[in-house]
């Protein structure tokens, strides 16, 4: 960010930095003095944090970096909705199995993907490709896929599996205009195909399934409200 | 012997321990379960054992309750409990003296607590782990460690480092209270998914349970249903639970003449009476004394102590008929020799039924001279059935649905998250700092004990029941706030020493848990 940049922004947003480095801007005449202060304080805790081989702070003062490139990056995520105000270096994807029919999704995109693909201004929008292979050997083979599209600002989804005994994995992208960037793909989940062969004679499958309420997720479709409007977009 | 039946209690509560409040109400969990399950049980052990009667259990003792057991403070806090509960007691005692119905009751509750006292502080001097430790040494109980905050691990099947801590945390603190390693494993809420197993061997472990659906669904015929032990593929065996007895013996507790569990004189009576008696003075809680029995309709009858035992008698031998009925038509259909694995919650006995521990205490009694099947547990059927058929078990739970829906909601879905932001942020702070001492060390241990806490499977199935649902926000919300904290004070390079002790020691599970072991290797 440039000493323009700064210049720009709102002097609430101003204070909020100050008290980041431990500055007040009540102390000042004008934004101007401010800022020069400021930029001081930045590379003495830049050097502060080298000095200490303190990694972690290095990269927490990434978010100030100030440079034509790279947009500020201000605010801690909001822990109202308790989640971590850390800064996060990688882009993580993370694909929970539900149950046989339903993946749980949930991701982070780093600071660092943020700042590089300016995603600050919500003006793009987000991808999940879900690729859905066969074992074949040792190794997985894509049979298929399709993209759902969700909101900028969500950062979790619920994807219904269309087949089971198949391996998915899910993709995510930004897309702006025509670019559109992979950030992270997920681990591989398996969808079991519930199968019973009871030739035995050991087990009251009746009673096994109903006492357990699996017949309700081996034959009927999960609730509505779980669904949680999948727009997919097919090739 | 026709069979053997494995009885397995799986015991567990979320670790609650509030030392910055004079008295908190979710203590109460733990003081409940000591009062109507653990200390019974212990009891009608000791009875047992008395009489020369033969038993035969596996008991999981989570590492969470097993902290709460060993905590000095909470076991001071406990003391107190029973005295005021003991001076409850003797004030309802003097009440209702004269009341043919009420006055043995109240009676009945009375020497409970006095017993419990007695037990507690007189005969264990607090140690009820010290307790079970001896009738495993004397062959009677096996003991298994479950997950190290009970974390539902099908969660964190993409998360290696989580098992991995889940699981040796557990057999660390089983090994310290218990002088050696754990053989069996209890999967919270028996979530499994393929290829847990692998840590579980890393741990040392031999055995482990999975639902009934798990191993019968699966791909993997299983020639002889539930009633054998299995092999996964890397040789770590498995016992899939018997849906009969998981029906049929909570069925029992719902007879019209056993202890009604909602009808409490907490509610029931005065609030300027019970008022000394509730945690906070202010809102009434159930105390634990209950003069009302099932009876089947709004009207409750009075609870009457003779007709319970008569009926626990009466169950316990229907129990063993039919376990008997099962074995004779099992032991025409097997080549090998059936088990029957019947899990349950601990708390079930005593706390949730009454007179469950009685009942359990009276199955072993009437069992005695049975010649149909014998008591075991897992750790001798595998060595008398070493040839188990290998079969891979599917992604399964006991949970409702018989998968992870029960964590999946829109009442909690919020909680996955936070804490897989937290987990990601913790293996970072492992690969920055690989080999910090001191202070930082110290910050560093109680960071992985924080991520570990808001792993508990407890707080979503909370929200998911809606039962205590501000509590469980507050403790997941708690621990993402302390680990917050740690992350700024680690950035920082400024350490907030005072309040990192005070975290430490409110929080002070685990106290080997070493940071450096939270990595995917």
């Amino acid at each position: 960010m440039t000493k323009s940049d700064l210049l720009k922004l709102p002097r609430k947003k101003l204070a909020e930095i100050a008290e980041e480095f431990s500055l007040s801007l009540d102390d000042y005449d004008s934004k101007e003095e401010f800022i020069e202060d400021l930029f001081e304080a930045a590379a003495e805790e830049t050097r502060e944090s080298l000095k200490a081989n303190n990694t972690v702070s290095q990269i927490r003062r990434s978010k100030f970096v100030f440079n034509s490139e790279l947009s500020l990056i201000l605010s801690k995520i909001e822990s109202e909705s308790c989640e971590n105000s850390a800064l996060f270096v990688n882009t993580f994807f993370k694909a929970i199995l539900r149950d046989n029919q339903w993946v749980f999704v949930l991701w982070q995109i780093s600071n660092v993907d943020s700042m590089n693909f300016r995603l600050n201004d919500h003006d793009y929008r987000l991808l999940i490709r879900v690729c859905e292979c066969e074992a074949e050997g040792d190794a997985l083979k894509l049979v298929d896929d399709f993209e759902i599209e969700v909101l900028a600002t969500d950062s979790t989804h619920y994807i219904n599996l269309p087949h089971q005994n198949r391996y998915y994995y899910m993709e995510l992208f930004c897309v702006r205009d025509s670019s559109r960037i992979m950030l992270a793909r997920t681990n591989t989940v398996f969808s079991p195909q519930l199968r019973f062969d009871n030739s035995s004679g050991f087990v009251n499958i009746d009673s096994l399934l109903i006492s357990n309420k699996i017949y309700e997720s081996v034959i009927c479709p999960p609730p509505e409200s779980d669904s949680s409007a999948q727009k997919i977009i097919r090739d | 012997m026709k069979g053997s039946l494995n009885l397995i209690l799986q015991s567990h509560l979320p670790f609650v321990r509030h030392p910055e409040y004079s008295s908190f109400l979710e203590e109460n969990w733990f003081f409940e379960a000591m009062d109507e399950s653990y200390l019974p049980l212990l009891r009608a052990f000791d009875s047992l054992e008395r009489d020369g009667v033969p038993f035969r259990m596996t008991i999981s003792l989570s590492p969470t309750l097993l902290s709460m057991m060993s905590d000095e403070f909470l076991q001071e806090r406990y003391v107190g409990h029973l005295k005021k509960m003991i001076a409850l007691a003797k004030k309802e005692l003097e009440r209702v003296s004269d009341d043919e119905k009420f006055g043995p009751l109240a009676g009945m509750y009375h020497d409970l607590y006095t017993r419990n006292y007695e037990d507690f502080v007189k005969r264990y001097q607090h140690d009820v782990i010290g307790r079970f430790l001896k009738y495993e040494k004397s062959g009677h109980l096996e003991l298994i460690t479950t997950a190290a905050t009970y974390a539902y691990l099908p969660l964190y099947e993409s998360e290696p480092a989580v098992v991995k801590t889940q699981i040796n945390a557990a057999v660390q603190l089983f090994e310290s209270c218990f002088e050696h390693r754990p053989r069996g494993f209890w999967l919270p809420d028996m979530g499994y998914f393929p290829g847990l197993e692998k840590y579980l061997k890393n741990a040392g472990i031999a055995y482990f349970f999975t639902s009934a659906h798990g191993l019968l669904l699966g791909k993997d015929e299983a020639s002889c249903g539930v009633f054998s032990s299995y092999k996964t593929p890397n040789g770590t065996y498995f016992f899939a639970r018997d849906v009969d007895s998981g029906l049929v013996v909570p069925s029992y507790a719902a007879a019209p003449v056993y202890r009604e569990f909602y009808r409490d004189i907490g509610f029931d009576l005065p609030f300027d009476y019970v008022r000394d008696y509730m945690p906070d003075k202010k809102n009434r809680v159930f105390t634990g004394i209950k003069y009302y029995a099932v009876t089947g309709s709004e009207d409750k009858n009075v609870y009457n102590i003779d007709a319970a035992q008569k009926q626990v008698r009466e169950h316990a031998a229907d129990f063993i008929k039919t376990v008997n009925l099962r074995f004779e038509k099992l032991s025409h259909q097997m080549s090998k020799e059936p088990v029957i694995t019947a899990p349950f919650d601990t708390e079930l006995f005593g706390h949730g039924w009454f007179e469950g521990v009685q009942w359990i205490e009276e199955v072993f009694r009437q069992s005695q001279k049975n010649d149909i099947f014998s008591w075991g547990v897992p750790t001798e059927y595998i060595a008398r059935n070493r040839d188990a058929e290998t079969v891979s078990p599917i992604f399964s739970s006991w949970g409702n649905k018989g998968f992870s829906e029960v964590w999946f909601h829109e009442k909690n879905d919020w909680v996955h998250k936070p804490i897989f932001q937290s987990i990601e942020m913790m293996k970072d702070f492992v690969f920055r700092f690989p080999n910090e001492g001191a202070l930082k060390e110290r910050i560093l241990n109680q960071a992985l004990r924080e991520v570990l806490l808001m792993q508990a499977s407890d707080w979503p199935f909370i929200l998911y029941n809606a039962t205590d649902v501000a509590y469980a926000e507050s403790r997941i919300k708690g621990h993402v706030e302390n680990f917050n904290r740690i992350y700024d004070n680690l950035c920082s390079n400024e350490i907030d020493a005072e309040w990192l002790i005070a975290l430490t020691q409110r929080n002070n599970i685990f106290p080997l848990l070493d940071y450096r072991t939270f990595t995917d290797e």
